[in-house]
């Protein structure tokens, strides 16, 4: 997320960031093999208010700045978006997606992201 | 003599009717009093008096790990227990708890920052719980912020809140029934300390005008002196 943290400290006055928390990938009631003693492990949140908690723990804990939004409980926006466990994209100014990222945990890259915005603002500056 | 019987009746008949006056003026001057005792009573601020035992409350907190059950810095609670409400009764014998109601358009507002400097001063010996509650009604015509309809609309507010106000202190966030709200009668805002043994060592008046942080600090040192 630190990488994440500086893409939006440098491009948040150009473009708008949002952080779409979604469910948990790994609960440790689901299917989770829990070997990392650092982390925590959370049950999946079964209520939207729970849901809330999860997210407001995880952007404080984690010191992200960047504005998040929560994902309904249906997960109508992960799954529009096919988006589990993690997933970044960029839409244009027009509304259409710029750069669709690979799935995480190998394929969450923000470095292809900062390429992509770069080019996505260069063509804006060209536009007439 | 039918006449005098009459009279007479006349004259029972009007004491009785007399009698049932003063009976009522007893009624009326009875019933006045009593409300002239109740009016006394409500001088009193309503809630838990200085000495009771604090009423137990279990609340949905913002967020997790804020909060310390235990001798530990903080308290890192297994996955399992996550969800659960905080509840005051858990702090009893481990650690005081001072206890801040307020809403995001009450005084609390304006004194935020003594606030968060005051649970900074005390924070590693008081447990500080901010009680978020219903936003205060407005005067009519007023402005202010609607009041949530739902536990996560009343969530997201106070998280908001909050946030804008640089606040630190733990904060549950109270029932759509206001349980804690009446129960601690503390509309708009109000303060308590609770001392470690669980018996309410101070309580503020409820304040539209502002919080009275020295008597309430006075009461955290006051706390944080008894021997543990």
């Amino acid at each position: 997320m630190g990488a994440l943290d500086k893409l939006y400290q440098r491009y948040r006055d150009r473009v708008e960031f949002l952080l779409v928390y979604i469910r948990e990938a790994h609960p440790a009631d689901g299917w989770s093999a829990q070997v990392n003693p650092r982390l925590r492990y959370v049950k999946q949140p079964a209520t939207s208010t729970q849901r809330f908690q999860v997210a407001n723990s995880c952007v404080t804990d984690l010191q992200i700045s960047i504005p998040c939004l929560i994902d309904s409980m249906d997960d109508a926006t992960m799954k529009a978006y096919n988006a589990l466990p993690d997933r970044l994209y960029l839409v244009g100014k027009n509304g259409r997606i710029a750069f669709k990222g690979r799935h995480g945990p190998f394929g969450f890259k923000p470095r292809e992201l900062e390429t992509a915005i770069e080019a996505e603002l260069a063509a804006l500056e060209g536009a007439p | 003599m039918r006449r005098a019987r009459a009279v007479n009746e006349c004259g029972e008949e009007r004491w009785r009717r007399v009698l049932v006056g003063v009976a009522l003026v007893g009624l009326v001057v009875g019933a006045s009093r009593g409300i002239a005792e109740t009016d006394n009573a409500d001088l009193e601020p309503p809630g838990p008096a200085v000495g009771a035992l604090a009423p137990d409350f279990a609340l949905t907190p913002l967020r997790f790990y804020d909060f310390r059950l235990d001798e530990r810095e903080i308290t890192r609670q297994n996955a399992w227990e996550l969800y659960e409400p905080v509840r005051l009764g858990d702090f009893r014998n481990k650690w005081p708890v001072a206890l801040v109601f307020g809403s995001s358009a009450s005084v609390l507002r304006a004194d935020a920052r003594a606030l968060e400097a005051l649970h900074r001063s005390y924070a590693d010996r008081v447990q500080f719980l901010f009680v978020y509650i219903r936003e205060v009604r407005p005067p009519p015509g007023a402005e202010a912020p609607r009041d949530p309809e739902t536990d996560l609309e009343r969530m997201r507010i106070a998280n908001a809140f909050v946030g804008r106000m640089g606040l630190s202190i733990a904060c549950v966030v109270d029932a759509m029934d206001d349980a804690a709200m009446k129960i601690y009668a503390a509309e708009p805002a109000r303060l308590y300390v609770v001392e470690k043994e669980g018996g309410i060592a101070f309580a503020s008046d409820p304040t539209t005008a502002g919080l009275d942080l020295g008597a309430f600090e006075a009461a955290l040192v006051s706390a944080t002196a008894s021997p543990r």
